[in-house]
C-alpha cells in the first residue's frame, strides 16, 4: 500500500518555516551590513558591541539572579505540590490540581495585568520582588507537572524496601526518594529557569523603576529599531544556550536510569 | 500500595499542599478576582484607583473605539487557530508514523523553537519582513509587483507571525494524541476500500479528536490574549485587546479601564475553559460508556 | 508449641474486602514456612503485616514472645525480599547491600567487611560496583537476598521471589535458596502461588484461600491428604467424582456409589453415615489404564471407558478417558499404557483404592429427601 508523501512534505515545509528566520538571524549576526538586507562580509563587531554594552550586562545579571531565585522557589513549592497530588486523592487535591492547571492556559497578559492590579490595590511598589513573585507564580505549575510525571513512574516499593531495611522516614527521603527524583526536579527547575529568562509580557506589567530584565531591555531596543545587529548577536547567544538547556532536560526526562 | 499511603494523615496532606495552594490563592486567584472588582472603580489623577464605584468602564467596552478591536481579536485568533490546526494535522501524522529514532529527533526540532525566546522569534521575522529585508528583496526579484508591498505593520503580518509562534503549541498536543493512535485502524479502513485521504479524514481525525480540542483551546486562548506580536509587527489597524490593556495599564495609566478590558478577556477565557473541560468530561464519559458496552 | 512468629486472630480489611480473615498461625524458629494460594487469597497481605507495611484491624503479631503488631517496619528485626526485587536503581550492588547497615549507623570497616561476606555468599563479588540495571534477573534476585540477610534478620520474608524468573533459573534459584537457608539458619516465610516452589522448599505449607488458611501441614501431607475440595484442586491436579456412601466397613474403608462409574472403594476411614453425599478425589497418577479383557473382572473401582485424547507430556502421558457421562484425566508413564491404544480405543479404568480420598460435599449431612444434587443430574438412593 502506497503511503501519501503529503504529510512528510508538510512537515519538511514547517521545519523550514520554523528555522529559516532563525538561521537568517544567526547569519545576520555575523553580517557587516547594518540592516541585514545583503551580505557585506563577515564580522564579529556586533558581538564586540554587545560585549561592551553595559546596559545589557546589567540586565543579564538581573535576569539571571531573578531566574535563579524564581526557579529555586518554584522547585521547592512545585515538588511539595507534586508529592501532595500524587499521595492523596481527596477533594482538596482536586481543587489543588485545578488551581495548578489554570495558570498553564492563562494568557500572559491576564496574569500580568491581574498581578499589577493586585500590587497596586495593596499599595506594594513594583520592582524586583514583584517580578520574582510573578515568575514563581507562572513557573510553579510547570515544575509541578514535570515532577508529578516523574513521580508517576516512581516505584514506591522502593520506599517499602528502604523502611524494611531500617531507614526512617527522613532517611528514606534523603537516601532513596530525593536521589531518584532529582533528575525530574532539576528538569523542572531548568524549565522554570528558561521560562523566567524568556518571559516578557508578565514582567512588563509588574516591572518597577530600576529593575530591567534582559527581555525588557531587548524589547526597548527593538521598539526604537536601534542596534538591530546587536540584538541579532544577543539572540544567537541565547539560542545556543536554549539549545543546550533543551538537550539537557530532554536527556534528564527521557532517561530513566543512568548506566 | 506504599507504606506512606496507608498512614492517612490529614496534617501531612495540608503541610504538602499549603505552600503551593497558598501561593496560588494569594498570587493567582486573588489577583484574578481583583480584576473583576477594579473594573467597577474610577481612576484617579495619579494613575491609581479612587474610592468610588462606577459602571462607566463597562459601558466603555461598548464604545466604538473598542468594538472593532474585540471583533478583530476574535477574527485573528480564530483564523490563527484554524491555520495552525490545518498545518499541525499532517505534521503530527507524519511524526507519529516516523521511525522511533526519527520521531524523537523531530520532536526535539519542534520543541526547540517552542523554547526559543518569544521576542527573538518575533524579532527574527521583523528583520525578514522590513522594507529592505530578505523577503522584500525576494519579492522584488520576482518582479510581480511594480512597487514593493509593505509587509510589516498590518494584519497579514500579525497573522503570519501568530501562526509562526503558536504552531508548536498545536503540534505538540496533536502529536501526543497521534502517538497513542492505533494506526492499524488506518490499514483496516484502506483494506475496506477507503482512499488514503478518506482514511485520514474519517479514521485518523476522529481518533485524535481530543488532541484536536486541546490544541485548538491552547492556541485560541494564547492568541486572544496576545500582546507582543501586534505590538511589534502590527499597525494601528491591527491592534488587539491585549494592546489596549497594555496601553491603558502602562501607557495612560487608567487602571480601572484596563481592568474592565481584562475582565472581559478573562471572562471569555474562563468561559472557554469551563466549556472545554465539560466537553472533555462528557467525551470521557461517553468513552467509558462505550467501553462498558463493549465489555458487556 | 508456642511459635517463634505468631499471628493471633489477625484480621485486615481493605474497604469491604477482608484480605486476611481471623488468621491464627504459629511459625517455628528456623523453619521454611510457605504461604501458598491463588492471587488475592491474602498471602501477600499476611506477609506485609509481618513486615510492618500494614497494620492489622484486630489481632496481634508476636515475634519471639514480643508484641510487634504496631512497630513500624524499620524497627522490626524482619527483612523482606520483594517480588520485583525493589533494588535501589541509583545505588551499586555493594551500596544496595550496605544500605541497611548504613542507615543503622554502623562504622565503615564493619560495613565493608559484612558486605564483602555477603557478596561472597551470593557469589557477586565481581559485580559489586555494577548498577541493578546491568544485572541479570538471577543476579538481581541474589542482591535482594543479600541486602536483606546482611542485617541479620530473625525472619526473612520472601514475596514471590522467583515469579519474575524463567523456569530453568527458577529451579536453580530454588536450590540456591535452600543452601542459603541452610547457611543462614533463620526462619523463612515464603509467599508463592506456585505449588512446586512451595513443595520443593518448605518444611510446612499453609494453603490460603479467601483470607483464611484452608490447610496447614508438611508438603507431602497436603498433597496426599487434602482436607478440602479447594486444596485438592489447587495442589496438583485432581479428578472429582460425585457419589453417595453405600456401605461402610469399620476396618477397611467405605464404598461409594458413583453414577456412570459404579462402585468405588476407598481405603479411607470415614466417620460418615451411609447415604452421605460425598466427593471422591483421585489424583491423575492414581488411575491405571488396562487392556479390556474378560480376565479382568469389572467390579469395584473399575469401569469400561473410551480414550478421548492422548497428550504426551514428556516422561508422562496424559489420557482423557470417558465413561458414560463422566470423564477422568489420567497421567501415567508411557510404558504403562496398554499396547496399541489410540484415540477412540476402549480401555479399562482402574482406581487405586488406597489413593481414593473421600470428603463430604458441602455441609456433609445427608441430603433432605435422599437426594444428592449434582450439577445437572440427581441420583435417587434406593
Amino acid at each position: 500500500m502506497k503511503r501519501s508523501r503529503f504529510p512528510v512534505l508538510v512537515t519538511a515545509a514547517v521545519l523550514l518555516f520554523f528555522y529559516a528566520p532563525i538561521v537568517v538571524l544567526v547569519i545576520n549576526s555575523f553580517n557587516a551590513s547594518r540592516f541585514g538586507g545583503s551580505w557585506e562580509g563577515f564580522t564579529l563587531k556586533w558581538y564586540e558591541k554587545l560585549w561592551n554594552n553595559d546596559d545589557i550586562w546589567s540586565a543579564l545579571w538581573t535576569s539571571l539572579g531573578l531566574a535563579t531565585l524564581a526557579s529555586l522557589t518554584a522547585m521547592v513549592l512545585g515538588t511539595l505540590a507534586a508529592f501532595a497530588l500524587h499521595r492523596f486523592q481527596s477533594r482538596l487535591q482536586k481543587i489543588h490540581l485545578g488551581t495548578l492547571t489554570v495558570p498553564l492556559v492563562m494568557p500572559d497578559i491576564l496574569m500580568g495585568i491581574s498581578l499589577l492590579l493586585f500590587f497596586v490595590a495593596l499599595g506594594v511598589p513594583t520592582g524586583f520582588t514583584t517580578i520574582w513573585i510573578a515568575h514563581v507564580t507562572f513557573c510553579l505549575s510547570y515544575v509541578t507537572m514535570v515532577v508529578l510525571g516523574r513521580l508517576q513512574d516512581f516505584d514506591f516499593t522502593l520506599v517499602d524496601a528502604a523502611r524494611d531495611l531500617g531507614a526512617g522516614r527522613w532517611q528514606t527521603l534523603r537516601r532513596v526518594v530525593l536521589p531518584l527524583l532529582a533528575p525530574g526536579i532539576i528538569a523542572g527547575g531548568l524549565l522554570a529557569f528558561t521560562l523566567s529568562i524568556d518571559d516578557f509580557v508578565i514582567t512588563f506589567f509588574v516591572q518597577g523603576p530600576g529593575t530591567t530584565t534582559l527581555t525588557l531591555r531587548v524589547y526597548s531596543m527593538m521598539k526604537v529599531s536601534q542596534n538591530m545587529p546587536v540584538i541579532n548577536a544577543l539572540a544567537t547567544i541565547l539560542l545556543a544556550l536554549t539549545f543546550a538547556v533543551v538537550t539537557l532536560s530532554f536527556k534528564l526526562t527521557r532517561k530513566q536510569t543512568a548506566p | 500500595m506504599s507504606a506512606a499511603k496507608n498512614i492517612p494523615s490529614r496534617r501531612a496532606e495540608w503541610l504538602l499542599t499549603l505552600p503551593s495552594l497558598g501561593w496560588l490563592a494569594v498570587f493567582f486567584v486573588a489577583p484574578a478576582l481583583i480584576v473583576f472588582l477594579l473594573a467597577f472603580k474610577t481612576a484617579d489623577a495619579t494613575g491609581g484607583v479612587s474610592a468610588g464605584w462606577t459602571l462607566d468602564n463597562l459601558r466603555a467596552l461598548a464604545d466604538p473605539q473598542y468594538r472593532p478591536i474585540l471583533w478583530r481579536t476574535f477574527w485573528i485568533s480564530g483564523t490563527t487557530t484554524l491555520i495552525c490546526l490545518v498545518i499541525a494535522l499532517p505534521v503530527s501524522f507524519a511524526m507519529a508514523r516516523a521511525a522511533p529514532r526519527w520521531r524523537n529527533f523531530l520532536l526535539l526540532l519542534i520543541i526547540i523553537p517552542f523554547w526559543t525566546n518569544f521576542l527573538i522569534r518575533v524579532f527574527a521575522w521583523k528583520t525578514l519582513l522590513q522594507s529592505d529585508g530578505l523577503v522584500s528583496q525576494l519579492l522584488d526579484a520576482t518582479r510581480l509587483f511594480d512597487e514593493s508591498p509593505t509587509l510589516l505593520y498590518n494584519s497579514g503580518a500579525v497573522l503570519l507571525i501568530m501562526v509562526y509562534t503558536q504552531l508548536p503549541f498545536a503540534i505538540l498536543p496533536l502529536y501526543a494524541a497521534a502517538e497513542r493512535f492505533d494506526f492499524t485502524l488506518m490499514d483496516a479502513a484502506r483494506d475496506l476500500g477507503a482512499s488514503g485521504f478518506r482514511a485520514f479524514r474519517s479514521v485518523f481525525i476522529p481518533g485524535i479528536s481530543r488532541g484536536l480540542g486541546a490544541a485548538a483551546l491552547i492556541v485560541f486562548v494564547a492568541t486572544i490574549g496576545m500582546y507582543v506580536v501586534p505590538d511589534i509587527v502590527g499597525g494601528t489597524d491591527s491592534e488587539m485587546i491585549g494592546n489596549k490593556i497594555a496601553q491603558r495599564a502602562q501607557g495612560d495609566r487608567n487602571l480601572p479601564l484596563a481592568s474592565a478590558l481584562a475582565a472581559a478577556l478573562l471572562f471569555c477565557v474562563l468561559l472557554l475553559l469551563i466549556l472545554c473541560s465539560s466537553a472533555f468530561r462528557r467525551s470521557e464519559k461517553l468513552d467509558n460508556a462505550l467501553k462498558g458496552e463493549l465489555q458487556a | 508449641m508456642p511459635g517463634f512468629l505468631s499471628f493471633e486472630n489477625v484480621t485486615k480489611s481493605f474497604g469491604a474486602v477482608r484480605a486476611v480473615d481471623d488468621v491464627s498461625l504459629d511459625i517455628a524458629r528456623g523453619e521454611v514456612f510457605s504461604l501458598l494460594g491463588p492471587s488475592g487469597c491474602g498471602k501477600t497481605t499476611l506477609l506485609r503485616l509481618a513486615a510492618g507495611f500494614e497494620m492489622p484491624d484486630s489481632g496481634r503479631i508476636l515475634l519471639d514472645g514480643h508484641d510487634i503488631t504496631h512497630l513500624p517496619p524499620e524497627t522490626r528485626p524482619v527483612n523482606t525480599v520483594f517480588q520485583n526485587y525493589a533494588l535501589f536503581p541509583h545505588l551499586s550492588v555493594a551500596d544496595n547491600i550496605a544500605f541497611g547497615l548504613r542507615v543503622a549507623g554502623r562504622n565503615k570497616k564493619d560495613i565493608a567487611r559484612e558486605v564483602d561476606a555477603m557478596l561472597d555468599l551470593v557469589r557477586l563479588r565481581s559485580e559489586a560496583q555494577r548498577k541493578p540495571a546491568q544485572l541479570s534477573g538471577g543476579q538481581k534476585q541474589r542482591v535482594a537476598i543479600a541486602r536483606a540477610l546482611v542485617n541479620k534478620p530473625q525472619v526473612l520474608l520472601l514475596d514471590e521471589p522467583l515469579a519474575a524468573l524463567d523456569l530453568k533459573l527458577r529451579q536453580h534459584m530454588l536450590a540456591e535458596l535452600r543452601a542459603i537457608h541452610e547457611a543462614a539458619g533463620i526462619t523463612f516465610i515464603y509467599v508463592t502461588h506456585d505449588q512446586t516452589e512451595a513443595m520443593g522448599l518448605s518444611d510446612r505449607i499453609a494453603v490460603m484461600n479467601a483470607g483464611h488458611i484452608e490447610q496447614l501441614g508438611p508438603p507431602a501431607e497436603i498433597y496426599d491428604r487434602p482436607r478440602s475440595h479447594f486444596v485438592a484442586g489447587f495442589i496438583g491436579d485432581a479428578n472429582f467424582l460425585q457419589g453417595t456412601i453405600s456401605a461402610i466397613s469399620s476396618r477397611s474403608g467405605c464404598e461409594i456409589d458413583v453414577p456412570d462409574f459404579g462402585k468405588v472403594f476407598s481405603a479411607e476411614q470415614m466417620n460418615l453415615p451411609v447415604g452421605t453425599c460425598v466427593e471422591a478425589i483421585i489424583r491423575p497418577e492414581a488411575i491405571q489404564l488396562l487392556q479390556p479383557s474378560p480376565d479382568v473382572s469389572t467390579s469395584t473401582n473399575t469401569c469400561d471407558a473410551v480414550i478421548d485424547d492422548i497428550i504426551p507430556l514428556g516422561t508422562l502421558t496424559r489420557c482423557i478417558v470417558r465413561m458414560n457421562g463422566i470423564s477422568l484425566t489420567a497421567e501415567l508413564p508411557r510404558k504403562m499404557l496398554p499396547a496399541g491404544v489410540a484415540k477412540g480405543s476402549r480401555v479399562l479404568v482402574r482406581l487405586d483404592s488406597a489413593s481414593v480420598l473421600i470428603m463430604p460435599r458441602n455441609d456433609g449431612t445427608p441430603a433432605a429427601g435422599n437426594h444428592c444434587l449434582d450439577d445437572d443430574k440427581s441420583v435417587v438412593i434406593p
